[in-house]
């Protein structure tokens, strides 16, 4: 077939061709091609090794079918179960028939048809927002099984740890690519818990039995969620400020766009709430520049993490009407206050805790029983420590402290008013009083000594 | 489990080997006939996702080289039909070439003709023929298969293969002296 001779096109020609890397990857897509497309090994050696008088020889009756015909079945067969069944099979709830060919085909094929690797964590992640919907359908019809949840516990189990062994993969190539995906899970896996902690207290609520616990449910969702924010910090060193930033403003963008996008659909207090979200990002990624500018490598490092989680769980916001309805925006993403707003707050409650102070010193003169006179002293003097931490806080404007020490003071002033109207005990028991008061007051007078004491009784109120 | 070819091997080590022996020719020839490296590099990998295609189907391949280039071949054939290119008599009448001239090609042979031209010139004027005749030229003079094999492939017969060739030199030639000025 060759001809005889080369002519002069056809060794220059030789010099026209693919570059290597080039070859390679043309390989690559035919192999992956071929990968998906294998021989059919079984149906074609049977065929082959059946002699054709076998064919005709059985006892049966031979149904003809013309071409079109055959092809109109054919077309039918392929239509249900490449089309029909698998699009029928998505709507399939834990129980259903279908719901394992949705679970284990379904989504495992779109899990092997997508291919970078943050593609793939983000669809495992999305498979766990799937599972938490299907608990919470069952359970808003009052079908959450034990059974059933401990199956959706498992898969979502597996769909994390699909998704971290992705990430692990894609740390060995993309560092920063990786802590992207790393957030973008955890902040998921937050909306997750946040969601199903409404679907609890819901059904609680309503009181019925049946769909009252998404215990395990929330365990695997909440283990997942300490696994997935886990890190690394030889990783973390390697990972590149700019490089983040660039994540984070990209990140940022699609917020902004989605906000664009939602804005004509939602109520206006949920428009200002998250406009106001999306002004706070905007601020903070400014800040975290400025920590790795100063040098705190490690802080810049949390506060983009903690940024990045926030607009994720802002964009979940937007883009899920379930997440909307049952979990409110505060409790996702906490305004960050401004300076001004965080001074202005501070000095605020600062100044009611002062007045307080002046109120509690005369109210003492009026308790007579001695035992609790004693309790409300100490109480007061913990209480001006407390208000002098924070006004020293406030003045060099280490508001995150400030803002600690705030519930810390609300608590305390609340147990000194409790105290104050306590009634003079007649048994031992009256001693312990009402509510809150006598937990504080019995923790202070064995130790009185005012931050530590006062830190407890903050720890058990904000259990309740 | 690998299904086994009667020619020997499995299916799929014999169509990587082809891939091996006959990628780059393809691209070869494609890019020629295109002028475009990115679409010569597609159309090479759908001639042999096509090719394999045939073989899952539970077909032979009894020999690849002929069969890949069929396949490629129709579909650059395809890619012309999308480009919508001037037909090539329209061509003929506007470049005037007058039939009969040009003797030589009767009498010498061919190659004669192909190598006495500059080949990096040559092949790039050839992008600018018709594609009846880069077709042709490049089956013939690039690929190197002889007239019997390209009538088959084209599915025509040796005669026009013949008059393609002829026709297509002469005006490559033609367009060449047109940028030269006329050669003595």
């Amino acid at each position: 077939m060759k001809y005889k001779k080369q002519t002069t096109w056809e060794l220059y020609a030789k010099t026209i061709r693919m570059r290597a890397a080039e070859k390679r990857a043309l390989r690559e897509r035919v192999v992956s091609y071929m990968e998906y497309h294998p021989v059919r090994v079984s149906l074609r050696e049977a065929a082959a090794e059946q002699k054709p008088s076998q064919l005709f020889s059985e006892p049966f009756v031979v149904f003809r079918f013309s071409s079109w015909q055959f092809r109109s079945f054919a077309s039918a067969f392929v239509f249900l179960f490449l089309v029909a069944v698998p699009t029928y099979a998505e709507h399939a709830l834990p129980g259903d028939v279908l719901y394992n060919m949705k679970v284990h085909v379904n989504e495992e094929v779109k899990a092997s048809l997508t291919w970078q690797t943050s593609d793939k964590v983000a669809w495992q992640a999305t498979r766990v927002e799937r599972r938490i919907a299907e608990a919470r359908l069952l359970a808003k019809e009052g079908k959450l099984t034990s059974d059933k949840e401990a199956t959706l516990a498992a898969t979502v189990r597996e769909h994390t740890e699909s998704a971290s062994r992705e990430i692990a993969t894609l740390r060995t190539t993309d560092a920063e690519g990786a802590a992207a995906a790393q957030a973008t899970l955890s902040s998921t896996l937050e909306v997750q818990t946040a969601l199903l902690a409404s679907t609890a207290s819901t059904s609680s609520s309503t009181g019925m039995a049946s769909t009252s616990s998404v215990s395990t449910l929330a365990k695997a969702v909440e283990d997942a969620k300490m696994g997935a924010a886990a890190h690394d910090p030889i990783v973390d060193a390697s990972l590149s400020p700019e490089k983040l930033a660039d994540i984070l403003n990209s990140e940022e963008k699609r917020a902004r766009a989605m906000f664009e996008t939602v804005k004509g659909s939602i109520s206006n207090e949920e428009r200002t709430d998250i406009d106001r979200r999306l002004s706070d990002t905007e601020r903070m990624i400014g800040d975290t520049k400025h920590l790795y500018e100063t040098g705190e490598h490690d802080a810049a490092l949390d506060a983009q993490r903690s940024l990045f989680g926030d607009i994720q769980k802002l964009i979940s916001y937007m883009s899920d009407i379930e997440v909307r309805t049952s979990v409110s925006l505060e409790s996702l993403v906490p305004k960050k206050l401004t300076q001004e707003e965080n001074n202005a707050d501070v000095s605020a409650h600062l100044e009611d805790a002062k007045h307080k102070v002046l109120e509690f010193s005369k109210d003492e003169a009026l308790i007579l029983d001695p035992r609790i006179k004693t309790k409300f002293v100490s109480g007061e003097k913990d209480l001006s420590t407390l208000i002098s931490s924070l006004d020293l806080a406030r003045s060099e404007n280490r508001f995150d402290e400030a803002q600690q020490t705030i519930p810390k003071i609300t608590a305390l002033i609340a147990d000194l008013e409790g105290l104050k109207t306590t009634p003079p005990p007649t048994t031992e028991k009256a001693d312990i009083g009402t509510g809150d008061a006598s937990t504080t007051i019995s923790t202070t007078t064995t130790t009185s000594e005012g931050t530590s004491t006062s830190t407890a009784t903050t720890t058990k109120k904000e259990a309740h | 489990m690998m299904a086994h070819s009667t020619h020997g091997g499995s299916h799929e080590e014999r169509f990587l080997k082809a891939f091996e022996e006959y990628s780059d020719a393809l691209f070869r020839h494609a890019s020629i006939r295109l002028s475009d490296r990115e679409r010569a590099i597609e159309l090479t990998h759908d001639a042999f996702t096509k090719a394999w295609s045939y073989v899952q189907g539970g077909n032979e391949i009894d020999s690849y080289r002929p069969f890949l280039y069929k396949i490629l071949n129709n579909l650059i054939i395809d890619e012309y039909r999308k480009r919508r290119e001037d037909s090539l008599d329209a061509i003929l009448e506007r470049d005037g070439v007058d039939e009969g001239t040009f003797d030589e090609l009767h009498h010498g042979s061919l190659e004669e003709v192909v190598d006495a031209m500059d080949a990096r010139r040559a092949l790039d004027k050839v992008g600018e023929l018709p594609d009846v005749y880069r077709e042709v030229l490049t089956l013939r003079f690039v690929d190197g298969l002889g007239p019997k094999d390209i009538a088959q492939l084209i599915e025509e017969s040796e005669n026009v293969v013949s008059v393609r060739l002829h026709r297509g030199l002469r005006t490559l030639r033609e367009l060449l002296e047109r940028n030269d000025g006329p050669k003595t």
